[in-house]
Protein backbone atom coordinates (compact mmCIF):
# COMPACT_ATOMS: atom_id res chain seq x y z
CA UNK A 1 0.00 0.00 0.00
CA UNK A 2 1.32 3.90 -1.11
CA UNK A 3 2.52 5.53 2.38
CA UNK A 4 1.68 9.23 2.23
CA UNK A 5 5.40 11.44 3.47
CA UNK A 6 3.84 13.55 5.92
CA UNK A 7 7.37 15.18 5.95
CA UNK A 8 6.86 16.97 2.55
CA UNK A 9 3.97 17.87 3.59
CA UNK A 10 4.97 19.54 7.19
CA UNK A 11 8.38 20.80 5.12
CA UNK A 12 5.48 22.43 2.55
CA UNK A 13 3.65 24.62 5.53
CA UNK A 14 7.27 25.66 6.94
CA UNK A 15 7.68 27.26 3.78
CA UNK A 16 4.25 28.71 3.13
CA UNK A 17 4.96 30.04 7.53
CA UNK A 18 7.92 31.43 6.30
CA UNK A 19 6.29 33.33 3.23
CA UNK A 20 3.36 34.80 5.40
CA UNK A 21 5.35 36.16 7.63
CA UNK A 22 6.98 37.87 4.77
CA UNK A 23 3.40 38.67 3.64
CA UNK A 24 2.08 40.53 6.73
CA UNK A 25 5.50 42.58 7.68
CA UNK A 26 5.29 43.62 3.76
CA UNK A 27 1.78 44.75 4.58
CA UNK A 28 2.12 46.16 7.06
CA UNK A 29 5.03 48.33 6.02
CA UNK A 30 2.66 49.86 3.08
CA UNK A 31 -0.47 50.00 5.84
CA UNK A 32 -1.95 53.37 5.82
CA UNK A 33 -4.26 52.69 9.08
CA UNK A 34 -2.16 51.93 12.59
CA UNK A 35 -5.11 49.58 13.58
CA UNK A 36 -3.97 47.89 9.97
CA UNK A 37 -0.45 48.46 10.26
CA UNK A 38 -1.23 46.47 14.32
CA UNK A 39 -3.05 43.65 12.53
CA UNK A 40 -0.61 42.67 10.01
CA UNK A 41 2.32 42.74 12.82
CA UNK A 42 0.57 40.67 15.06
CA UNK A 43 -0.52 38.12 12.70
CA UNK A 44 3.28 38.30 11.54
CA UNK A 45 3.95 37.60 14.37
CA UNK A 46 1.94 34.65 15.29
CA UNK A 47 2.76 33.02 12.10
CA UNK A 48 6.31 33.19 13.47
CA UNK A 49 5.29 30.97 16.24
CA UNK A 50 3.53 28.68 13.77
CA UNK A 51 6.58 28.57 11.67
CA UNK A 52 8.26 26.98 15.17
CA UNK A 53 5.29 24.45 15.87
CA UNK A 54 5.48 22.80 12.34
CA UNK A 55 9.51 22.79 12.44
CA UNK A 56 8.71 20.71 15.60
CA UNK A 57 5.79 18.89 13.85
CA UNK A 58 8.76 17.66 11.51
CA UNK A 59 10.55 16.31 14.21
CA UNK A 60 7.77 14.64 16.44
CA UNK A 61 5.86 12.59 13.54
CA UNK A 62 7.42 13.84 10.29
CA UNK A 63 8.71 10.07 10.04
CA UNK A 64 5.31 8.99 10.38
CA UNK A 65 3.98 7.68 7.01
CA UNK A 66 0.68 6.75 7.70
CA UNK A 67 -1.22 4.13 4.60
CA UNK A 68 -3.01 6.07 2.07
CA UNK A 69 -6.92 5.69 1.87
CA UNK A 70 -7.01 6.37 -1.77
CA UNK A 71 -3.87 5.02 -3.78
CA UNK A 72 -2.56 8.37 -5.69
CA UNK A 73 -4.54 10.74 -4.23
CA UNK A 74 -1.60 11.70 -1.86
CA UNK A 75 1.11 12.46 -4.95
CA UNK A 76 -1.48 13.74 -7.30
CA UNK A 77 -2.24 16.29 -4.26
CA UNK A 78 1.29 17.13 -3.20
CA UNK A 79 1.83 18.11 -6.99
CA UNK A 80 -1.35 20.17 -7.13
CA UNK A 81 -0.40 22.00 -4.55
CA UNK A 82 3.17 22.48 -5.96
CA UNK A 83 1.47 23.74 -9.03
CA UNK A 84 -0.84 25.97 -7.42
CA UNK A 85 0.59 27.93 -4.30
CA UNK A 86 0.15 31.53 -3.61
CA UNK A 87 3.50 32.89 -3.41
CA UNK A 88 6.16 30.67 -4.76
CA UNK A 89 9.24 32.40 -3.10
CA UNK A 90 8.78 35.16 -0.11
CA UNK A 91 9.84 38.14 -2.38
CA UNK A 92 6.95 37.04 -4.51
CA UNK A 93 4.72 37.24 -1.25
CA UNK A 94 6.42 40.66 -0.31
CA UNK A 95 5.66 42.25 -4.05
CA UNK A 96 1.96 40.95 -3.84
CA UNK A 97 1.69 42.83 -0.28
CA UNK A 98 3.61 46.21 -1.66
CA UNK A 99 1.30 46.24 -4.69
CA UNK A 100 -1.53 46.77 -2.40
CA UNK A 101 -2.67 50.16 -3.19
CA UNK A 102 -5.19 50.36 -0.67
CA UNK A 103 -5.37 48.92 2.93
CA UNK A 104 -8.50 47.39 1.86
CA UNK A 105 -6.69 45.38 -0.92
CA UNK A 106 -4.25 44.76 1.54
CA UNK A 107 -6.73 43.15 3.64
CA UNK A 108 -8.78 41.47 1.20
CA UNK A 109 -4.94 39.60 -0.44
CA UNK A 110 -4.67 38.05 3.54
CA UNK A 111 -8.47 37.23 3.54
CA UNK A 112 -7.78 35.10 0.54
CA UNK A 113 -4.69 33.64 1.63
CA UNK A 114 -6.14 32.45 4.71
CA UNK A 115 -8.80 30.76 2.58
CA UNK A 116 -5.80 29.05 1.06
CA UNK A 117 -4.22 28.31 3.86
CA UNK A 118 -7.29 26.85 5.80
CA UNK A 119 -7.97 24.83 2.96
CA UNK A 120 -3.93 23.23 3.05
CA UNK A 121 -4.40 22.55 7.08
CA UNK A 122 -7.86 21.12 6.50
CA UNK A 123 -6.63 18.45 3.85
CA UNK A 124 -2.96 18.06 6.23
CA UNK A 125 -5.70 17.59 9.10
CA UNK A 126 -6.40 14.16 6.75
CA UNK A 127 -3.36 12.99 5.52
CA UNK A 128 -1.92 13.33 9.41
CA UNK A 129 -5.07 10.85 10.73
CA UNK A 130 -7.22 11.29 13.98
CA UNK A 131 -4.33 10.37 16.67
CA UNK A 132 -2.44 13.71 15.46
CA UNK A 133 -4.93 15.64 14.54
CA UNK A 134 -4.35 17.88 17.28
CA UNK A 135 -1.24 19.01 16.00
CA UNK A 136 -3.43 20.62 13.29
CA UNK A 137 -5.91 21.67 14.71
CA UNK A 138 -3.81 24.21 17.03
CA UNK A 139 -2.71 26.11 13.83
CA UNK A 140 -6.45 25.59 11.92
CA UNK A 141 -7.96 27.42 15.60
CA UNK A 142 -5.37 30.45 14.78
CA UNK A 143 -5.86 30.75 11.03
CA UNK A 144 -10.06 31.09 11.80
CA UNK A 145 -8.64 33.85 14.29
CA UNK A 146 -6.82 35.20 11.70
CA UNK A 147 -9.74 35.00 9.24
CA UNK A 148 -12.12 36.57 11.73
CA UNK A 149 -9.66 39.84 12.99
CA UNK A 150 -9.12 40.89 8.99
CA UNK A 151 -13.07 40.80 7.98
CA UNK A 152 -13.74 42.84 11.26
CA UNK A 153 -10.04 45.04 10.15
CA UNK A 154 -12.02 45.41 6.80
CA UNK A 155 -15.24 46.78 7.90
CA UNK A 156 -13.02 49.42 10.13
CA UNK A 157 -11.59 50.22 6.59
CA UNK A 158 -14.22 50.63 3.99
CA UNK B 1 4.90 37.54 45.60
CA UNK B 2 2.14 39.57 44.73
CA UNK B 3 -1.00 39.66 46.73
CA UNK B 4 -3.14 38.27 43.96
CA UNK B 5 -1.22 35.69 43.45
CA UNK B 6 -1.15 34.26 47.28
CA UNK B 7 -4.72 34.64 46.76
CA UNK B 8 -5.68 32.56 43.75
CA UNK B 9 -2.92 30.11 45.23
CA UNK B 10 -4.60 29.93 48.79
CA UNK B 11 -8.34 28.83 46.85
CA UNK B 12 -6.69 26.61 44.63
CA UNK B 13 -6.30 23.81 47.27
CA UNK B 14 -2.40 24.25 47.64
CA UNK B 15 -0.54 22.99 50.43
CA UNK B 16 -0.07 25.98 52.12
CA UNK B 17 -1.21 28.34 49.79
CA UNK B 18 1.13 27.33 47.40
CA UNK B 19 1.83 24.12 44.99
CA UNK B 20 -0.07 21.14 45.41
CA UNK B 21 2.24 17.87 46.75
CA UNK B 22 3.92 16.66 43.70
CA UNK B 23 4.47 19.55 41.87
CA UNK B 24 7.25 20.41 44.82
CA UNK B 25 10.20 18.32 43.22
CA UNK B 26 9.43 14.89 43.65
CA UNK B 27 6.78 12.28 42.25
CA UNK B 28 5.32 9.77 44.45
CA UNK B 29 7.85 6.94 41.95
CA UNK B 30 10.89 9.04 42.75
CA UNK B 31 11.27 11.02 39.57
CA UNK B 32 12.47 14.46 40.31
CA UNK B 33 10.91 17.19 38.27
CA UNK B 34 13.30 19.75 39.12
CA UNK B 35 10.81 22.78 39.54
CA UNK B 36 12.71 25.02 42.11
CA UNK B 37 10.73 27.24 44.93
CA UNK B 38 8.74 30.12 44.22
CA UNK B 39 10.49 33.44 43.85
CA UNK B 40 9.90 35.93 46.42
CA UNK B 41 10.62 38.64 44.03
CA UNK B 42 7.57 41.10 43.23
CA UNK B 43 7.04 40.76 39.46
CA UNK B 44 4.93 43.82 39.74
CA UNK B 45 8.25 45.72 39.22
CA UNK B 46 10.77 43.42 38.11
CA UNK B 47 12.65 43.91 34.81
CA UNK B 48 10.05 42.70 32.04
CA UNK B 49 13.21 40.12 31.09
CA UNK B 50 14.17 39.00 34.06
CA UNK B 51 10.30 38.31 34.54
CA UNK B 52 10.47 36.54 31.39
CA UNK B 53 13.28 34.11 31.93
CA UNK B 54 11.57 33.04 35.57
CA UNK B 55 9.02 31.99 33.42
CA UNK B 56 10.20 29.91 30.89
CA UNK B 57 13.01 28.43 33.12
CA UNK B 58 10.29 27.89 35.87
CA UNK B 59 7.16 27.11 34.55
CA UNK B 60 7.54 26.06 31.07
CA UNK B 61 10.62 24.02 31.92
CA UNK B 62 8.74 21.85 34.33
CA UNK B 63 5.61 21.92 31.85
CA UNK B 64 7.47 20.03 29.52
CA UNK B 65 9.05 17.73 32.16
CA UNK B 66 5.80 17.05 34.00
CA UNK B 67 4.32 16.24 30.22
CA UNK B 68 7.04 13.79 28.94
CA UNK B 69 6.81 11.79 32.17
CA UNK B 70 2.51 11.61 32.09
CA UNK B 71 3.11 10.03 28.79
CA UNK B 72 5.16 7.82 29.96
CA UNK B 73 3.14 6.82 33.04
CA UNK B 74 0.01 6.64 30.39
CA UNK B 75 1.38 4.11 28.12
CA UNK B 76 2.25 2.35 31.49
CA UNK B 77 -0.62 2.24 33.26
CA UNK B 78 -2.90 -0.92 32.66
CA UNK B 79 -5.72 -0.53 30.25
CA UNK B 80 -7.29 -3.84 30.66
CA UNK B 81 -5.00 -6.28 32.50
CA UNK B 82 -6.60 -5.50 36.14
CA UNK B 83 -10.26 -6.07 34.90
CA UNK B 84 -10.81 -2.04 33.97
CA UNK B 85 -12.53 -0.47 31.96
CA UNK B 86 -10.81 -0.44 28.45
CA UNK B 87 -13.51 2.38 26.74
CA UNK B 88 -12.17 5.15 29.53
CA UNK B 89 -8.63 4.57 29.31
CA UNK B 90 -8.72 5.11 25.79
CA UNK B 91 -11.15 8.25 26.15
CA UNK B 92 -8.04 9.29 28.95
CA UNK B 93 -5.41 8.77 27.05
CA UNK B 94 -7.27 11.19 23.90
CA UNK B 95 -7.39 13.73 26.28
CA UNK B 96 -4.36 13.63 27.95
CA UNK B 97 -2.95 13.36 24.17
CA UNK B 98 -4.68 16.65 23.19
CA UNK B 99 -3.65 18.77 26.59
CA UNK B 100 -0.22 17.88 25.69
CA UNK B 101 -0.53 18.62 22.02
CA UNK B 102 -2.23 21.99 22.91
CA UNK B 103 0.74 23.53 25.89
CA UNK B 104 3.37 22.28 23.91
CA UNK B 105 2.38 24.67 21.36
CA UNK B 106 0.92 27.11 23.74
CA UNK B 107 4.83 27.40 25.37
CA UNK B 108 6.33 27.39 21.92
CA UNK B 109 3.90 30.00 20.53
CA UNK B 110 4.65 31.95 23.54
CA UNK B 111 8.67 31.45 23.46
CA UNK B 112 8.91 31.83 19.66
CA UNK B 113 6.54 35.25 18.81
CA UNK B 114 4.93 36.66 22.46
CA UNK B 115 8.14 37.04 24.69
CA UNK B 116 10.33 38.27 21.90
CA UNK B 117 7.58 40.73 21.05
CA UNK B 118 7.59 41.80 25.04
CA UNK B 119 11.92 41.93 24.92
CA UNK B 120 11.71 44.46 22.27
CA UNK B 121 8.86 46.42 23.75
CA UNK B 122 11.02 46.50 26.71
CA UNK B 123 13.95 47.46 25.62
CA UNK B 124 12.08 50.31 23.30
CA UNK B 125 12.78 52.73 26.35
CA UNK B 126 15.82 53.46 24.71
CA UNK B 127 14.57 53.33 20.99
CA UNK B 128 10.59 53.57 20.56
CA UNK B 129 10.85 53.76 17.28
CA UNK B 130 13.25 51.39 16.43
CA UNK B 131 11.40 48.74 18.64
CA UNK B 132 7.54 50.03 17.90
CA UNK B 133 5.11 47.53 17.30
CA UNK B 134 2.29 49.73 17.59
CA UNK B 135 -0.80 47.65 19.71
CA UNK B 136 -0.44 44.14 17.78
CA UNK B 137 1.02 42.43 21.34
CA UNK B 138 -2.87 43.02 23.11
CA UNK B 139 -3.67 40.64 20.67
CA UNK B 140 -1.66 38.01 21.18
CA UNK B 141 -2.13 38.23 24.90
CA UNK B 142 -5.58 37.94 24.17
CA UNK B 143 -5.44 34.59 22.43
CA UNK B 144 -2.73 33.29 24.79
CA UNK B 145 -5.23 33.97 27.70
CA UNK B 146 -7.79 32.21 26.00
CA UNK B 147 -5.78 29.53 25.66
CA UNK B 148 -5.09 29.40 29.69
CA UNK B 149 -8.74 28.67 30.49
CA UNK B 150 -8.65 25.99 27.45
CA UNK B 151 -5.67 23.88 29.54
CA UNK B 152 -7.12 24.04 32.97
CA UNK B 153 -10.28 22.53 31.41
CA UNK B 154 -8.31 19.97 29.77
CA UNK B 155 -6.46 19.09 32.77
CA UNK B 156 -9.85 19.46 35.11
CA UNK B 157 -11.83 16.79 32.42
CA UNK B 158 -8.56 14.58 32.12
CA UNK B 159 -9.22 14.43 36.14
CA UNK B 160 -12.79 13.68 36.05
CA UNK B 161 -11.74 11.11 33.65
CA UNK B 162 -9.33 9.47 36.05
CA UNK B 163 -11.89 9.23 38.82
CA UNK B 164 -14.09 6.81 36.22
CA UNK B 165 -11.70 4.40 36.48
CA UNK B 166 -12.63 1.25 38.03
CA UNK B 167 -10.95 0.44 41.37
CA UNK B 168 -8.67 -2.09 39.94
CA UNK B 169 -7.15 0.52 37.83
CA UNK B 170 -6.58 2.82 40.26
CA UNK B 171 -4.69 -0.02 42.22
CA UNK B 172 -1.56 0.14 39.33
CA UNK B 173 1.13 2.66 40.78
CA UNK B 174 1.79 4.23 37.31
CA UNK B 175 -2.00 5.33 37.60
CA UNK B 176 -1.50 6.66 41.35
CA UNK B 177 1.87 8.35 40.42
CA UNK B 178 -0.13 9.90 37.07
CA UNK B 179 -2.70 11.39 38.91
CA UNK B 180 -0.80 12.72 41.59
CA UNK B 181 1.49 14.09 38.63
CA UNK B 182 -1.02 15.81 36.93
CA UNK B 183 -3.04 17.24 40.03
CA UNK B 184 0.80 18.81 40.66
CA UNK B 185 1.14 20.37 36.82
CA UNK B 186 -2.58 21.33 37.15
CA UNK B 187 -1.08 23.36 40.05
CA UNK B 188 1.39 24.85 39.00
CA UNK B 189 -0.67 25.77 35.54
CA UNK B 190 -2.73 27.87 37.93
CA UNK B 191 0.45 29.87 38.84
CA UNK B 192 1.76 29.73 35.72
CA UNK B 193 -1.44 31.49 34.37
CA UNK B 194 -2.37 33.67 36.91
CA UNK B 195 1.52 34.92 36.66
CA UNK B 196 0.96 35.73 33.18
CA UNK B 197 -2.16 37.09 32.77
CA UNK B 198 -2.68 38.58 36.14
CA UNK B 199 0.65 40.43 36.52
CA UNK B 200 3.06 40.13 33.25
CA UNK B 201 -0.08 40.83 30.61
CA UNK B 202 -1.62 44.11 32.25
CA UNK B 203 2.39 45.16 32.40
CA UNK B 204 2.89 44.38 28.88
CA UNK B 205 -0.66 46.29 27.85
CA UNK B 206 0.78 49.34 29.98
CA UNK B 207 3.87 49.31 28.73
CA UNK B 208 1.92 48.96 24.68
CA UNK B 209 0.07 51.89 25.26
CA UNK B 210 2.76 54.11 26.88
CA UNK B 211 5.09 52.87 23.69
CA UNK B 212 2.20 53.82 21.47
CA UNK B 213 1.51 57.20 23.31
CA UNK B 214 4.90 58.01 22.50
CA UNK B 215 5.09 56.95 19.15
CA UNK B 216 2.21 58.80 17.66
Amino acid sequence: MPLVDLSELIEMAVKDEETGIVFYKALAEVARNPAVKDGMLAIAAQEQGQLAWFQKMLDDIGQYQPVEEDPGEYEEYLWALLKSRAFPKPEDAAAKAHSAETDAAGIEMAIKLEHDTLEFLEDMRRFVGPERSTYVDVIIEEEREHLVALTRLKETVT
Amino acid sequence: MPRRLREALGSSGGQGGMVPAGAQGMTPGGNPMNLAAPSDRDWTTAPLTEFLDYIVSRHHSYTRQALSRLAVLMQQTPKNGLGGDVETARRAEALFGTLRTRLDHHLLAEESNAFPMIRRMAAAGQAVSEAMQGRSASYLLEHLSGEHGIMHKLVSETQQLLSSYTASQQTSPTFNEFRILLGALGGDLIQHSHLEDEVLFPRVRALESGIAGEAH
